[in-house]
């Protein structure tokens, strides 16, 4: 941080967390407004770092000063113009800033303090977004994707916390989906970048994936009650499951985290909605994608068939879906091998993916989307043979946290199968 | 679709069989009709968590992940497979593959695959999985294999323990030796030498651990085999199509098994003296010359005595035992392959004549330059080639030596190296003894090669009665051969001939040359009669003063004329220095001396002065054999009155021509006219080949010669 100190041309070291300085902000402003950008920028980031650092001594989401420092940021980071004077920023400085900020939050060996300056300079009070200005959400989207271009671990875990604090909101979604498209369906030749994002940042990816199951297990219609993600995210998403099998299941892995991590903009004090996505992870999202998959594929044949692109077939749409419930399977016994292993030692409770209400819910879908479409024998067999393995390795791991005699009456309105049968009859390892 | 029934009915069953034999149909379904390997994988996942014990369906996942060739998931499934099923059995299939790609048995994609997927597995299973499989070799008393695969488990975990090294070593002996192989060339040695010796002699701690016993023992067998490979007659290909030695090698190993025999004895020769701390400096490095590594060895025994002198040990050091071992035999062999190459295979020779080393039958005529020469060679070291640089005014030199030639030079050298290793092997009692012994073991007498060059080593040496026998001995030896070699035969016979005629056992020399005639004749083209002996280079020979011996092309062409003037020397011997000689032992020595006429003419003229004073001279075969111009006008001048008017009767004994002197007996007229008609007969004959009649006259009067030696 000498670096920063250096440029300061006040003796005085700048200290935000002390009380005399509203006194002090319209020299302060004038002076970083002298140095333009990126010298002032420079220098308001080694306050900030100071700053965050001292606020460790506050109480969580109590911090001092905190409406002079977020105008300072808006002014001298973002160079969002307040007052006419100000410059505009070109899109290459923009580029430099963004760059910059990277470094500046990979050079921050304290994590709570590393979150809080991600979070002073792009969080809001989780709803509404009225604090998040177009400018620092565009800022925002692209140093992600420079995050995941330069593999940078540092804010991809900041922005995993920041999404975890948002819980799936419009912002975080709208920051999920521009990404995927992005590296998935815009940019060719980028498929190897996304996909290291997994091995980069699992809780980055964790949060992504929620994120973007909440956006596409959105109701269409009788034929299709979610939207299919499209093949190019599928290719690459199956491959973050099937090489890494814990990242759609992390939470279930580190026990419940409390419903927000308080920092900068949110307070202890926030409550979170009571529908809470973040809580259950994107497993039953990514479920509901592979046991509904061959319903909707099977009813909107010719719909989908006309809107795929060159590179994927129906049926290798299809084999991506079977590769993502395999995916979630592997998941399933990997995470309860490895939580095995450390339960043993520590006694910690059983890690759980799923509750009834999640397989109520997939079931449900399934016996309706079965009802109201003329959907052919083979995909509906097909669709309850993921229900049936789903639920039997499910419960054999311990994932789904429930006992076959409630899971047995869901099962009911289900068409007959085999599998299903199998399972149902046999009696379960306890 | 399947209908409801069918699992419904398998499952009243309660068979955990029929339920898992469900899965892996129903994951084969999804893989062949579905075209969905995901899905199959699903189906065995689920099959596995509803059936943890059976094998079935862990088995169909790993071919599964085979058929896809998935390293790390068919690592994962076998490493739980071996876990839960150890005793089974229905893996061992599966693990014997994988210990054969891992041997290099088997080369293809999939072997890669197997190997790859042991890679993948963790060092303790890698171990287990090895151990298992050489019990099962064991079980199915596949010993080769078995031993193959302890090697393994040495080579991957067990670097630093040379006493199981050891005991591998010896089990592998001890097996060759039940197995009861007559060939060196043997599975077991081969494993022995191309693999675990260079492992074993690679680690550190090997030769504190072993006995002194144990190093000489696997010393022994592995110059045996190297010996055995270097010098058999058609040389096996070791490089490829075998596949011990395709076997993944360590560095050493595959140095041996791509250089020559030779040099892969001296290469594993430096590997023990490192090990067992000899001084290696008695060795050269492999690949040295022959005469390069004996003068190594020689400058080391020198500097060994000069300090042990103070010390008072006098036997060289065992690394100049074994050192001039490996030496001896290679030379040798080297000497016996540029000899005789068609037998010997010759590998270094790039010649296809074969030589034989005779000694030269007139050194009397040289022995003055020779007592000069002599004494300047004393002082010239070894250098023992001589060249008869001034053959050419000395007319009556018989033999004409070349300059030497970079064979001759080739032969010397490979000659004196293999005399001067004999020489340091037979030095001392401990050496003598070893060696003695080892000849004996390795049953050297029936190696041809090395008996060829005993005999030219004893031949060289003076030491006729041995010589003699080892030349009988190898003749005999080449009798009971069916493939009888008939130019080897020749070269013998005529070597037996050179020692019976300087033993002056004049009639064994003649009936060796006859002989060696006799197998000359089938080949013999009529050429032009070179008229001289052409030496391709010559030794002086130890024992009597002044012995030179040359050596010789082994043609016929070059073989005769020495053959000629061998039985000349004979008759010389027989006829003109003894009083009791016939008058057909004269003209067969007339006869002969056309062939080195003019330089015979002073002893014709004795021979002469002796038909003139008996007065008479009956020779039957004169007109067959004698063409000489100068030989016939000396015999028409004895008839006349100038001449001493000689009663001779040269007319043939069984022609026409006699019969009718018989009716005219007493009418000399008559005979007058025979003998001059044959004598002008013999006049227009005077071009003829004389090396050609010769070579009649030697196979036609065999017996008639023999029998002017039957007395002596």
């Amino acid at each position: 941080m000498d670096a920063y100190m250096e440029d300061e041309p006040v003796d005085e070291a700048v200290c935000l967390w002390y009380s005399d300085i509203g006194q002090r902000i319209p020299a302060l402003r004038q002076m970083l407004g002298q140095m333009g950008y990126p010298s002032a920028t420079r220098t308001l980031l080694g306050w900030l770092h100071s700053y965050f650092e001292q606020c460790d001594n506050f109480p969580p989401g109590k911090f001092p000063n905190q409406d002079y420092v977020k105008m300072l940021v808006q002014e001298f980071v973002f160079y969002r113009a307040v007052e006419k004077n100000l410059q505009k920023m070109t899109s290459i400085q923009e580029l430099q800033l963004l760059e910059e900020l990277c470094h500046y939050l990979q050079d921050n060996s304290k994590l709570a303090t590393l979150h809080n300056i991600f979070d002073g300079l792009f969080g809001n009070s989780g709803h509404p977004l009225k604090d998040v200005d177009e400018q620092r959400r565009l800022a925002m989207t692209r140093l992600v994707s420079m995050a995941i271009s330069i593999g940078c671990k540092a804010v991809l875990d900041c922005v995993a916390v920041w999404m975890y604090n948002q819980d799936c909101s419009s912002h975080s979604i709208n920051l999920v989906d521009s990404i995927m498209t992005d590296f998935c369906d815009l940019v060719t030749g980028v498929q190897g970048t996304i996909q290291r994002v997994a091995q980069t940042s699992p809780t980055f990816t964790h949060h992504l994936l929620t994120s973007l199951m909440s956006h596409y297990n959105t109701y269409q219609s009788t034929s299709q009650p979610i939207k299919l993600i499209p093949p190019a995210q599928l290719d690459v998403i199956t491959d973050w499951i099937i090489e890494h099998p814990t990242v759609c299941l992390r939470h279930a892995l580190t026990g419940k985290p409390p419903s927000r991590i308080p920092s900068f903009y949110i307070h202890a004090s926030y409550k979170a909605s009571s529908h809470d996505p973040s809580s259950s992870g994107p497993v039953p999202g990514l479920l509901w994608q592979s046991i509904l998959s061959p319903l909707i594929l099977d009813a909107n044949r010719s719909q989908i068939q006309r809107t795929l692109h060159k590179r994927f077939s129906l049926h290798d749409y299809s084999l991506l879906f079977s590769k993502l419930h395999l995916g979630i399977l592997q998941a399933f016994v990997t995470t309860s091998t490895s939580e095995a292993k450390s339960t043993s030692s520590k006694g910690k409770s059983r890690a759980v993916a799923l509750t009834l209400t999640d397989i109520e819910s997939v079931v449900m879908l399934t016996v309706h989307t079965i009802q109201d479409n003329k959907i052919s024998g083979d995909a509906v067999q097909t669709a309850v043979e993921r229900i049936a393995q789903l639920l039997q390795v499910s419960m054999a791991t311990g994932m789904l946290n429930t006992t076959k005699e409630k899971v047995i009456p869901l099962c009911k309105e289900l068409p007959s199968n085999d599998l299903l049968t199998l399972i149902l009859q046999e009696k379960l390892p306890s | 679709m399947e209908t409801n029934g069918e699992p419904d009915q398998k499952m009243k069953k309660g068979s955990t069989q029929s339920v898992s034999q469900w899965f892996v149909e129903k994951s084969q379904t999804c893989l062949k009709q579905q075209d969905d390997r995901f899905a199959c994988k699903a189906f065995l996942l689920t099959a596995k968590i509803l059936c943890p014990h059976d094998f079935k369906i862990q088995y169909q996942a790993y071919c599964f992940e085979k058929t896809a060739q998935d390293v790390k998931q068919a690592a994962s499934i076998l490493l739980e497979m071996f876990k839960n099923f150890p005793l089974d059995g229905r893996l061992d299939d599966e693990l014997k593959a994988i210990s054969k790609s891992l041997l290099g048995d088997s080369k293809d994609t999939h072997a890669s695959f197997l190997k790859d997927v042991y890679e993948h597995l963790p060092t303790k299973i890698q171990r287990e999985i090895l151990e298992h499989c050489a019990k099962l070799s064991q079980q199915n008393h596949n010993d080769l294999e078995e031993l193959r695969l302890k090697l393994l488990i040495n080579q991957r975990f067990n670097k630093d323990g040379p006493k199981e090294v050891s005991l591998l070593l010896n089990s592998i002996l001890d097996i060759e030796k039940k197995e009861g192989f007559k060939n060196v060339a043997n599975p077991y040695r081969k494993l022995m030498v191309y693999e675990v010796l260079p492992f074993a002699l690679s680690m550190n701690k090997l030769g504190q651990h072993c006995s002194s016993k144990d190093n000489s023992k696997w010393l022994h067998k592995t110059m045996e085999f190297f010996i055995t490979m270097a010098t058999q007659p058609h040389p096996q290909k070791l490089s490829s199509g075998d596949h011990m030695t395709n076997i993944v090698l360590g560095v050493e190993g595959s140095e041996l098994s791509r250089g020559s025999p030779w040099v892969n004895l001296q290469h594993i020769l430096k590997l023990f003296a490192k090990c067992c701390q000899w001084e290696s400096g008695f060795i050269a490095a492999p690949g040295s010359g022959l005469g390069e590594s004996w003068s190594i060895i020689q400058k080391h025994v020198q500097r060994h005595s000069i300090n042990s002198r103070e010390e008072g040990e006098k036997v060289p050091p065992k690394a100049a035992f074994y050192a001039s071992l490996v030496l001896l035999l290679r030379a040798s062999y080297h000497y016996a392959s540029i000899m005789s190459p068609q037998q010997y295979g010759g590998s270094s020779s790039h010649h296809h004549q074969s030589h034989v080393l005779l000694e030269d039958l007139e050194p009397k005529k040289r022995s003055k330059k020779h007592k000069h020469t002599h004494k300047k060679r004393k002082l010239e070291a070894d250098k023992e080639t001589h060249i008869d640089s001034d053959g050419s005014d000395d007319v009556s030199d018989v033999i004409l030596p070349s300059e030497m030639t970079p064979l001759s030079a080739e032969i010397t050298e490979a000659f004196h190296t293999a005399m001067n290793c004999w020489r340091l092997l037979n030095s001392n009692d401990t050496f003598i003894k070893d060696f003695t012994w080892l000849l004996h073991r390795w049953k050297a007498d029936t190696w041809s090669w090395f008996n060829s060059f005993q005999a030219d080593r004893l031949f060289y040496l003076g030491e006729n009665v041995q010589a003699i026998s080892m030349l009988q001995s190898r003749l005999k030896a080449e009798q009971d051969d069916t493939a009888l070699d008939n130019p080897d035969r020749m070269k013998i016979l005529i070597q037996l001939a050179c020692i019976y005629q300087s033993m002056a056992r004049l009639a064994d020399a003649c009936d060796c040359v006859l002989q060696a005639i006799t197998i000359m004749n089938t080949t013999y083209v009529e050429g032009n009669p070179s008229r001289g002996i052409v030496s391709e280079g010559s030794l002086t020979g130890a024992g009597r003063s002044g012995r030179l011996l040359h050596i010789l092309s082994a043609s016929p062409s070059m073989l005769l004329p020495y053959c000629i003037q061998l039985v000349l020397l004979a008759f010389k011997k027989r006829v003109l220095h003894r009083a009791d000689s016939n008058d057909t032992g004269l003209g067969h020595l007339i006869v002969l001396m056309q062939y080195y006429w003019s330089r015979e003419e002073p002893q014709f003229n004795e021979a002469i002065r002796r038909i003139r004073k008996q007065g008479s001279f009956f020779y039957h075969c004169f007109l067959n054999y004698v063409v000489n111009i100068d030989i016939l006008e000396e015999f028409a001048h004895l008839k006349t009155e100038d001449g001493g008017k000689v009663n001779l009767d040269l007319l043939p004994s069984s022609s026409g021509v006699q019969r009718q002197r018989t009716v005219t007996r007493g009418v000399t007229r008559g005979g007058k006219e025979d003998f001059r008609a044959g004598m002008e007969r013999q006049v227009m004959r005077s071009n003829d080949n004389v090396e050609a009649v010769i070579m009649k006259f030697l196979m036609e009067e065999r017996d008639s010669i023999k029998l002017t030696f039957a007395d002596s």
